[in-house]
């Protein structure tokens, strides 16, 4: 066994290093194995080492409510080391040897629990056990509060304090404090996340144990959720969390809510933000009425209300954001069983520039040329059109069971109902009646079975459905964006990890998903002979009205994805990770159906019921490095995509307006590379230094140009101070942001009129913006912690500390005016 | 406290009632009902009266078409009026030059001429605003001598400055723009 597990590692050894170096360098496979065999005989001499003085210490914790274990018996396999926990749950053995020992935990209340525990270093080793005298079913394992979703998966985690810390902003900034994750921005209100260079359907947003469905494949519309209700906010890079999806080949980001106390308490939060930018307001708060028995309520609220930002020297006018949230759930929550309802509602309004409403190309080109956006008026908390509308309900269902000792069975229902609005400046037609106005109806079911097999195995295995029907609605006057539609999905999927030790896991996934879609569209006859959709899709005509042609197209797909991965300790402080991940994607709504016009980008844009799936094969490799006073992550990923779906404009089309640019959906097949770089140190108690950075880099194969929108290199740095006695704390962040000197070429050329005649011009969409740097600061003042529930947290901070004028290459909005300029906050968090 | 142990199947009562609700309103199997462009300018017709004359000439273009050829006499003036239709649905069309004048201070007519001795002027019969900013829905063409060339029409939404005097200088969003050739003969 033995024998065989270090055939395994130093096989992986080899094959990481050359990897990560054809990676980070060259891309050409270099070979370095001579380094490998280094490394990886320092790491057996490490562990064959006699040498007897290390420690192995811990804490022990309930699981449910993180209180600690007292009294809890801990024995080594080595000459009988015991040791017991105190009142603190710590425990500490000393004086052991190096290599492989057992560690075994026993407690009168607790299953005794054991696990190989492979010894380099002074070792930490954090067990959460479960502990209720009358209803103790099963023990659970885990050495981080957040359970792994996949354990060979490098995971980054926000928690509260940083949730906290951007309660007032959008989740995609909150999530670009990680390395790797950057945001697409429609202006200053739309603002979705992007993980390595990917948006939109190919990365997944789960919370409530379902994906969030609402419209947001396209470009132009954020994530309806409101992270606020949430503890932790999980991201995976990589299609790893099956259960949830197998088509996210950009990544997955699972949002979870706290654990309810298991005692008789009621307990909460409130949040107030204000901010001198856009002169913010924003009131959070969250109550949760826990019971001994495990019943609990909670009622979580959110406010928000923005008016015009402001960039540096100018007013962004009509850039005004309100947001109103509410949510609640009731459950219970026991050892063996457990139940839970939720009923969530979100809505927001968000104002878009009023200067990136624009007419026709040669409207473009004069914005484009514009040092200032074109129409600047005085602040205002006002909306007037273009704006955006929407609304999402969520309503769902959870329930477990528990069986026997290491068996949980999950059901969960969900209920999603998303409305979209968008208003633009009409003519005729009041300004109340919406150019876009999308129903999306979604219900899911699911269901899975998890279970451990001895303590090294653990399999999980689940059926998914879902029902969608997206309605849109005649009423706006404007030919449908995305028609009517309904979608079946029957998915079903397996997992099984294995960890026969603290030092190495192996994990393994696969699932399948079947989509049935199923439209009815209309199309402009000239439109549809354009297409020479006739030839393929004849058949699917159910008549003609008017000009227009009612159609019926039916699409049937099967996903498959699998992925697999590997994770171990070479030595005392380094491990490593790699994965595979096979993913397959249909086509969305937005890219086979678009149909119409985008003010903002003067375009035309045009889906394509020809496209294919998208099947993505993606590699990431990662390192840590972990010592005393620093901590290294090196993520590198490597993936192939066959068939990528994007939009590019294609040709000029003449209409009464003047001249617009089609973009159309197209496939072909890319090439995406890059790495996530985090590297914190701590110089003592007080000091801390943290840099994160990333690169991605995205090639179109066939023609080698680089494809539109990847986020340039950036690397953020944190300086972070922390009082001794923890009352105070001071942090000093700068943002750098390189140009994007890869981006294809998708200039066009207009005639535009100039000392009496026509000269053709270049309207240049696509050179990216200059490079920036932005400061940040933070002081926060822990005003009370004299008891641990009742926090009173002041903090105050700047973005955009030098009021930088700066835009950024991933606004979509970036041709009409500057990113926002100096922000002041005022934060004031109060638990009880 | 008791509010929260009424019964073991309340969840499973919960689940049924939402499963009902959802099921029986998500019933809407019709077919999408077509929408036709409420909003677009179809047409634009240009009618112009020689001075001195009473027949009247008129150039339409429609969407979508080679876009005509106005051809005008030299050293003459002309009366011209402009007019925007909807005519996407050919049973009922709208006069969208009526929404125009309605909403004066939103909109604007701008010409620019190229490569022919042209001077269009606000007729006395044109349309203003409420700040007396001529429209140039009626306008009078001055020709000199013969030539070809073309005028940019523009129909202007929300400019932001009316008095300027090229497009640039104008702003706002462009609603109409057709490039018809001009021949002065």
């Amino acid at each position: 066994m033995k024998s065989k597990e270090f055939s395994l590692l130093f096989y992986l050894g080899k094959s990481f290093f050359s990897l990560s170096n054809g990676l980070k360098f060259t891309l050409k496979s270099v070979q370095n194995s001579q380094l490998a065999i280094l490394f990886f005989l320092m790491g057996v001499a490490s562990i064959f080492s006699q040498d007897c003085s290390y420690s192995l210490s811990g804490r022990l914790t309930d699981l449910h409510d993180d209180s600690p274990i007292v009294g809890a018996q801990i024995t080594i396999d080595q000459e009988g080391m015991i040791s017991q926990s105190d009142s603190q749950g710590n425990y500490t053995i000393q004086q052991l040897c190096l290599g492989s020992i057992t560690l075994k935990i026993s407690h009168p209340n607790c299953e005794p629990f054991e696990k190989t525990i492979i010894l380099r270093t002074n070792q930490t080793f954090d067990v959460s056990l479960e502990h209720h005298i009358n209803e103790l079913e099963e023990i659970v394992v885990s050495d981080k509060s957040i359970k792994a979703l996949n354990s060979s998966t490098p995971e980054m985690l926000l928690n509260e304090k940083i949730i906290e810390a951007y309660s007032g902003q959008s989740l995609g900034e909150a999530l670009e404090t990680i390395s790797g994750v950057s945001v697409l921005k429609t202006g200053s209100g739309v603002i979705k996340p992007m993980v390595h260079g990917m948006y939109g359907s190919r990365i997944a947003i789960v919370n409530n144990a379902f994906r969030l469905q609402d419209q947001e494949w396209g470009a132009d519309h954020a994530p309806n959720i409101d992270m606020n209700a949430y503890e932790n906010i999980q991201l995976i890079k990589g299609a790893a969390a099956l259960k949830y999806a197998g088509d996210t080949s950009g990544g997955m980001i699972v949002l979870s809510a706290s654990k309810p106390l298991l005692k008789d308490s009621l307990y909460g939060k409130t949040i107030l933000n204000a901010t001198t930018n856009g002169r913010g307001k924003v009131l959070i708060t969250d109550l949760t009425k826990s019971y001994q028995n495990g019943n609990y309520f909670n009622i979580q609220g959110t406010l928000k209300f923005f008016g015009d930002r402001r960039a540096p020297d100018y007013i962004l006018s009509n850039t005004g954001h309100r947001e109103q949230n509410i949510a609640f759930k009731w459950g219970k929550n026991k050892i063996v069983k457990g139940w839970e309802v939720g009923y969530s509602f979100y809505s927001n309004t968000i104002g878009i520039l009023r200067a990136a409403h624009i007419g026709n190309i040669e409207d473009l080109y004069r914005a484009i040329n514009s040092e200032v956006p074109l129409i600047i008026k005085p602040y205002t908390d006002n909306f007037a059109a273009p704006m955006q509308k929407s609304s999402h309900h969520n309503a769902y269902f959870n329930k477990y069971l528990r069986f026997g000792a290491s068996s949980k069975w999950n059901l969960n229902y969900n209920f999603q109902l998303n409305n979209r609005r968008e208003f633009d400046i009409r003519r005729g037609i009041p300004e109340t009646t919406p150019a876009i106005d999308l129903e999306l109806m979604t219900q899911n079911i699911a269901t899975d079975l998890e279970w451990q097999k001895g303590e090294n195995n653990t399999f999980n295995i689940g059926l998914v459905g879902q029902y969608q029907d997206n309605f849109a609605n005649p009423e706006t006057g404007v030919r449908r964006l995305i028609p009517d539609y309904t979608r079946y999905q029957l998915g079903a999927f397996y997992t099984w990890l294995y960890a026969p030790n603290n030092s190495f896991s192996f994990d393994f996934g696969a699932r399948v998903d079947f989509i049935h879609l199923d439209a009815k569209k209309y199309y402009k006859e000239d439109d549809w002979e354009e297409m020479q959709y006739d030839l393929d899709f004849g058949n699917t005509i159910i008549r003609e009205v008017g000009n227009q042609l009612l159609v019926n197209p039916v699409f049937d797909y099967l996903n498959k994805s699998i992925n697999s991965g590997v994770s171990f300790t070479i030595s005392e402080t380094f491990t490593a990770s790699i994965n595979y991940i096979f993913s397959e994607r249909a086509p969305n709504a937005s890219e086979l159906f678009s149909d119409g016009l985008h003010h903002s980008l003067a375009s035309i844009e045009i889906g394509d019921l020809r496209l294919g799936k998208e099947t993505s094969h993606k590699g990431l490799l990662s390192f840590t490095y972990k010592n005393n006073r620093s901590n290294a992550t090196l993520s590198s990923y490597y993936s192939r995509i066959n068939n990528y779906i994007f939009s590019e404009p294609t040709e000029i089309k003449q209409t009464i307006r003047g001249a617009f640019p089609v973009w159309k959906y197209r496939a072909s097949d890319a090439l995406f590379w890059g790495f996530d770089f985090d590297f914190s140190y701590k110089f003592n108690e007080s000091l801390s230094f943290k840099n994160s950075t990333a690169y991605v880099h995205a090639t179109e194969m066939d023609n080698k140009t680089p494809f539109i929108a990847i986020p340039p290199f950036n690397t953020t740095q944190h300086l972070t101070y922390k009082d001794r006695s923890h009352r105070w704390e001071l942090q000093i962040s700068a943002k750098s942001v390189a140009e994007q000197k890869r981006f294809p070429n998708l200039n066009f050329e207009t005639p535009i009129f100039e000392d009496g005649e026509y000269i053709n011009k270049i309207i240049d969409i696509s050179s990216p913006p200059k490079a920036y740097t932005l400061l940040d600061l933070t002081a926060t003042i822990y005003l009370n912690k004299k008891e641990k529930k009742q926090d009173l947290i002041l903090r105050v901070s700047s973005t955009n500390l030098l009021n930088v004028s700066y835009r950024d290459y991933l606004n979509r909005l970036r041709y009409y005016s500057d990113e926002l300029g100096r922000d002041l906050k005022l934060q004031l968090i109060f638990r009880y | 406290m008791k509010i929260f142990n009424i019964s073991k199947n309340t969840p499973i009562a919960l689940f049924s009632l939402i499963l009902l609700l959802t099921f029986t309103q998500c019933s809407k199997d019709k077919e999408p009902v077509v929408v036709n462009e409420e909003e677009q300018i179809t047409t634009v017709i240009l009618s112009f009266q020689k001075q001195g004359e009473t027949t009247t000439n008129t150039v339409t273009w429609e969407d979508g078409q080679t876009i005509p050829t106005i051809s005008l006499d030299a050293n003459s003036v002309y009366s011209a009026e402009i007019s925007f239709l909807d005519n996407s649905d050919p049973s009922d069309p709208d006069n969208i030059t009526e929404e125009v004048i309605e909403e004066a201070d939103e909109h604007q007519v701008f010409y620019q001429i190229q490569g022919v001795s042209l001077s269009i002027s606000s007729a006395s019969n044109d349309t203003s605003d409420s700040n007396s900013t001529p429209l140039l829905l009626n306008t009078e063409w001055e020709t000199a001598a013969a030539g070809s060339g073309s005028v940019q029409v523009y129909l202007i939404h929300e400019p932001t400055n009316k008095g300027g005097n090229t497009r640039d200088a104008i702003g706002g969003e462009t609603d109409v723009q057709i490039n018809f050739p001009v021949t002065i003969q």
